[in-house]
C-alpha cells in the first residue's frame, strides 16, 4: 500500500547509505511512536527522526505531548501551540531532498478536547451547556487520564488531513506512555458499557437522564451515593452524561478508528532507553508490553552510552606515563582515576547492553547511541546524534 | 535541619529519570535512623524502590521494612474502597451500593477520583494515632514526575470548587488544610545538573505559588560531577601536545573523556545557576557515582551522604 518512491541518500549525507531501520521507517510507516522513561533523549531522538525523515524528502511532523516544552528546546524554537510551526532548515544549512519538511507541534491538552467536544456537539446550545457543566469543567482542566486520549485524537485528527508523509509522536514518560496505550480501548470500553446503554436507554424513554437518576426516593443506591458525594454532583452527572449523548457516538467512532490505527502496520514504536540498570528494567517492561498487546516494536533505542578507554591509557604502566607527562604525582593520579571511573562505567553499561539485547533482538533490533561531547540543542545536535541511528557507517 | 524532621509530610518530586525515587527513600532512612516513626509512600508501585533493595512489592498496608521505617504503596482501586468504607460506616452498605456495578461504572467515570482518594489516603495516615502520639512522625511520599505531580495535587481544590457540599468536599478542606500547613507539608524537589531537569524544577516551583499546590520545601541537587583538579585539563593537553605521537595516540582518548567530563560538570553548573538563588544556597547535593547501580548498598551510601549534610 505504500506509494513511497524508492529511498535514495540525502546529498548532504553521500557515503552514509541509511540504517535497515530508518530503511524500514521511509518505506513502511505513516506514524512512529517514541516512548520510554523520562531523561532518556526521548523527546531528542524524536525529533533526530523528524529530521533525517524530512532531509529524505518526507514532509514530517513531530508532535509532542510533553508536558514540558523540551521538544520545542532541542528544535531551537522558543515556543509551540496546539498548531504546527515549521522548522527552516534551509536557515540552518540543510538541504533536503525535494519535498521534504520538518514541522514541529506541542499538544494543548485542554484545547484539542475542547476542539473534540465542538467538533462533535450538534447545536451550539449544547456546546455552550457542557461548558457550563462544572464535570466537564474539570475535566477538560485537570484530567490525567484523558490526556492521553487526546494524544492519539490529536494524532488521528492530524492523521486525516494528509498534510504529513510521516508523524513522530513523542509520548510522555513510561507509566503514562502505558496508559497512552490503554486509552482508546479503555475509552470505547467506557462508551460500550451496559451501564451507558441503561443510561441513555433511561434517557431515551424519559427524556430526561437525571429524572432516573435522582428519583432518589425510590433509590436506595442512589441515595447512598448522595450522602457520599452531595446530591448535586448526581444531577451533574446525569447532566454530563445527557448532554455528551450527541457526542459519544462520534467517540466511540473515534475510538475505535484509534485503536485501529495502533495495531495498524502503517505505525510503529521505538522504544528509547539508556544504559543504566533501572532504564533497561524500563526499556524491557516496555518492550514486554508492545509483545503483549500486539503491537509493532521497530527498534529499542539505547542512549547516552560511552567508548572504553584503551587498555594501555589505564593500566599500571600509565600511571608512570602519566606522571612523566603531567610533571604532578597528585594530577597522575587524578587522571588516571578518572580513566578508571569511565572505564567501569562502560562495563556497566555494556552489561545492561547485553542484558537487553538478550531479550529483546529476537523480537526487535537494539541499537546504542554514543553520548555527544555537547548537549544536543539544536539540529546541528540532533543531526550527530541521529546519524548514529539512521545512517549505516561503512566505513 | 533537624526542623527537616519536623514536618508531617514531605512530597518529593522532580522530573522523570532525575533519580527521585531513591532521595525520597534516603530521606525517609536517614528520619528513621535518627528514630523518627516513618512511613514512605510510594504512587507508582509498579516501578517501586523496593525492587533495587530485594524486597517484596508494596501493597496499600504499610510494612515494617527497615527499623522505624515502613512502606506503603498508593494504590487508587484500594483506596477508593476504603474511603467509601471510611465514609459509609457499613460494610454491608459498602458492599450492596460499591459492588453494585454500575455505581462502580460511574465511580470509574467520575473524573479524578482515583488522584483524589490517593490524597485521602495520605491524610489519613497523617492523621492516624497510635495512642496519644500520631502514629508515624514523619511520612516521605515518593510523588509522581512534575506535570503528574501538578495535576494531582491540583484536584483538592477542583472538588472543593466542584461539590457545593457533602463529604467530598470536606474531604477536600481536610486535604488542603494539610497541603497549604507549611508546619504540615513540605513539596521537595529533586533536580540534576542538567537543563531540562533544571527547567522542570523551575516549573514546579512555580505551579506551586502559582496554584497552591503546597509550600516549598528542600530541593535537592543529584549527580554533581566531582570536580577535577583545575590544571588536569590544560595540563594534559598541554603535555600531550608536546609529547611523541605513539604517547598522543595512547592517551588521546583518555584526554578527550577528561575534558567531556570537565565540560559537562561546567555545563550542568552553568544550568543550577538559573535556579533561585535561594534555593541554590540551600540545596543539598548529592554526588553522581561513578558506576550507577541502584542496589541496597548504593540507597545505603546515598542516605549516609545525604546524612552528612543535615
Amino acid at each position: 500500500m505504500s506509494t513511497t518512491p524508492a529511498f535514495t541518500v540525502p546529498p548532504l549525507v553521500a557515503g552514509k547509505p541509511p540504517s535497515d531501520l530508518f530503511k524500514r521507517i521511509l518505506r513502511d510507516k505513516r506514524v512512529v511512536v517514541a516512548c520510554g522513561s523520562g531523561g532518556v533523549g526521548k523527546t531528542t531522538t524524536s525529533a533526530a527522526l523528524g529530521l533525517f525523515a524530512a532531509l529524505a524528502g518526507k514532509r514530517v511532523l513531530v508532535l509532542t505531548i510533553d508536558p514540558a516544552r523540551r521538544l520545542a528546546n532541542a528544535l531551537g524554537l522558543e515556543e509551540f501551540g496546539n498548531s504546527a510551526r515549521a522548522v527552516s532548515l534551509a536557515e540552518l544549512g540543510f538541504e533536503p531532498q525535494p519535498g521534504g519538511s520538518l514541522s514541529a507541534m506541542m499538544l494543548d491538552m485542554k484545547q484539542t478536547f475542547d476542539d473534540m467536544v465542538a467538533d462533535y456537539a450538534a447545536h451550539p446550545g449544547d456546546l455552550e451547556r457542557i461548558r457550563q457543566n462544572r464535570l466537564y469543567r474539570s475535566m477538560s482542566q485537570a484530567l490525567a487520564g484523558i490526556q492521553e486520549y487526546m494524544a492519539v485524537a490529536k494524532l488521528y485528527t492530524v492523521l486525516q488531513t494528509n498534510a504529513y508523509d510521516l508523524i513522530v509522536l513523542d509520548t510522555p514518560p513510561t507509566s503514562h506512555a502505558l496508559d497512552f496505550l490503554d486509552a482508546p480501548r479503555r475509552f470505547v470500553d467506557f462508551l460500550d458499557h451496559d451501564a451507558l446503554q441503561w443510561l441513555l436507554k433511561s434517557t431515551a424513554t424519559a427524556g430526561k437522564l437525571s429524572f432516573r437518576l435522582l428519583d432518589v426516593g425510590s433509590s436506595y443506591m442512589m441515595k447512598t451515593i448522595g450522602r457520599l458525594s452531595g446530591v448535586d454532583i448526581l444531577r451533574e452527572i446525569g447532566e454530563f452524561v445527557s448532554s455528551f449523548y450527541p457526542l459519544f457516538l462520534g467517540f466511540k467512532d473515534r475510538s475505535d478508528k484509534i485503536a485501529q490505527l495502533l495495531v495498524s502496520r502503517d505505525l510503529g514504536f521505538v522504544v528509547v532507553s539508556a544504559p543504566t540498570q533501572p532504564q533497561i528494567d524500563e526499556a524491557l517492561f516496555f518492550h514486554r508490553k508492545l509483545l503483549h498487546e500486539g503491537l509493532r516494536a521497530l527498534s529499542v533505542l539505547v542512549n547516552r552510552l560511552h567508548r572504553a578507554l584503551p587498555e594501555d591509557a589505564v593500566d599500571a604502566s600509565a600511571t608512570t606515563a602519566l606522571q612523566t607527562l603531567l610533571g604532578d604525582p597528585a594530577l597522575a593520579a587524578a587522571a588516571m582515576q578518572a580513566g578508571a571511573d569511565h572505564n567501569a562505567l562502560v562495563t556497566a553499561e555494556q552489561v545492561e547492553l547485553r542484558r537487553l539485547k538478550g531479550e529483546v533482538e529476537v523480537h526487535a533490533p537494539v541499537c546504542g547511541v554514543y553520548e555527544l561531547d555537547e548537549d544536543v540543542h539544536s539540529l546541528q545536535g540532533l543531526f550527530a546524534m541521529g546519524e548514529q541511528i539512521f545512517l549505516r557507517d561503512d566505513r | 535541619m533537624e526542623r527537616l524532621f519536623d514536618t508531617r509530610v514531605r512530597i518529593v518530586t522532580g522530573k522523570g529519570g532525575v533519580g527521585k525515587s531513591l532521595v525520597a527513600l534516603s530521606l525517609a532512612i536517614v528520619a528513621a535512623r535518627r528514630g523518627k516513626r516513618v512511613l514512605f509512600l510510594e504512587t507508582n508501585p509498579p516501578e517501586s524502590v523496593t525492587r533495587f533493595l530485594g524486597k517484596p512489592k508494596l501493597d496499600g498496608e504499610p510494612r515494617l521494612v527497615y527499623e522505624n521505617l515502613w512502606m506503603a504503596g498508593l494504590i487508587p482501586s484500594e483506596a477508593i474502597r476504603e474511603y467509601a468504607l471510611m465514609t459509609l460506616k457499613f460494610k454491608a452498605l459498602y458492599n450492596a451500593v460499591f459492588e453494585n456495578r454500575i455505581v462502580r461504572y460511574f465511580l470509574r467515570a467520575v473524573p479524578s477520583l482515583s488522584e483524589f482518594v490517593l490524597l485521602g489516603k495520605l491524610w489519613f495516615h497523617e492523621g492516624e494515632r497510635s495512642g496519644d502520639a500520631p502514629k508515624y512522625d514523619l511520612i516521605v511520599v515518593d510523588a509522581p514526575a512534575t506535570g503528574h505531580l501538578i495535576s494531582w495535587l491540583r484536584v483538592p481544590h477542583v472538588f472543593d470548587e466542584m461539590m457545593p457540599t457533602g463529604p467530598l468536599k470536606k474531604s477536600a478542606r481536610d486535604m488542603l488544610d494539610m497541603l497549604l500547613d507549611p508546619k504540615r507539608t513540605k513539596l521537595d524537589i529533586v533536580t540534576v545538573p542538567e537543563e531540562m531537569p533544571v527547567n522542570e524544577a523551575i516549573e514546579i516551583a512555580h505551579a506551586a505559588m502559582q496554584h497552591r499546590l503546597a509550600t516549598r520545601g528542600l530541593t535537592f541537587i543529584n549527580r554533581i560531577l566531582p570536580p577535577l583538579p583545575d590544571a588536569l585539563v590544560a595540563t594534559l593537553h598541554a603535555g600531550l601536545a608536546g609529547a611523541d605521537g605513539a604517547t598522543q595516540k595512547r592517551f588521546a582518548a583518555l584526554e578527550r573523556t577528561v575534558a567531556t567530563r570537565e565540560h559537562w560538570r561546567q555545563l550542568g553548573e552553568e544550568y543550577l545557576q538559573r535556579l533561585p538563588a535561594a534555593d541554590l544556597k540551600r540545596a543539598i547535593r548529592l554526588a553522581k557515582r561513578a558506576v550507577p547501580i541502584a542496589d541496597e548498598a548504593a540507597v545505603m551510601a546515598l542516605a549516609a551522604e545525604l546524612e552528612a549534610q543535615l
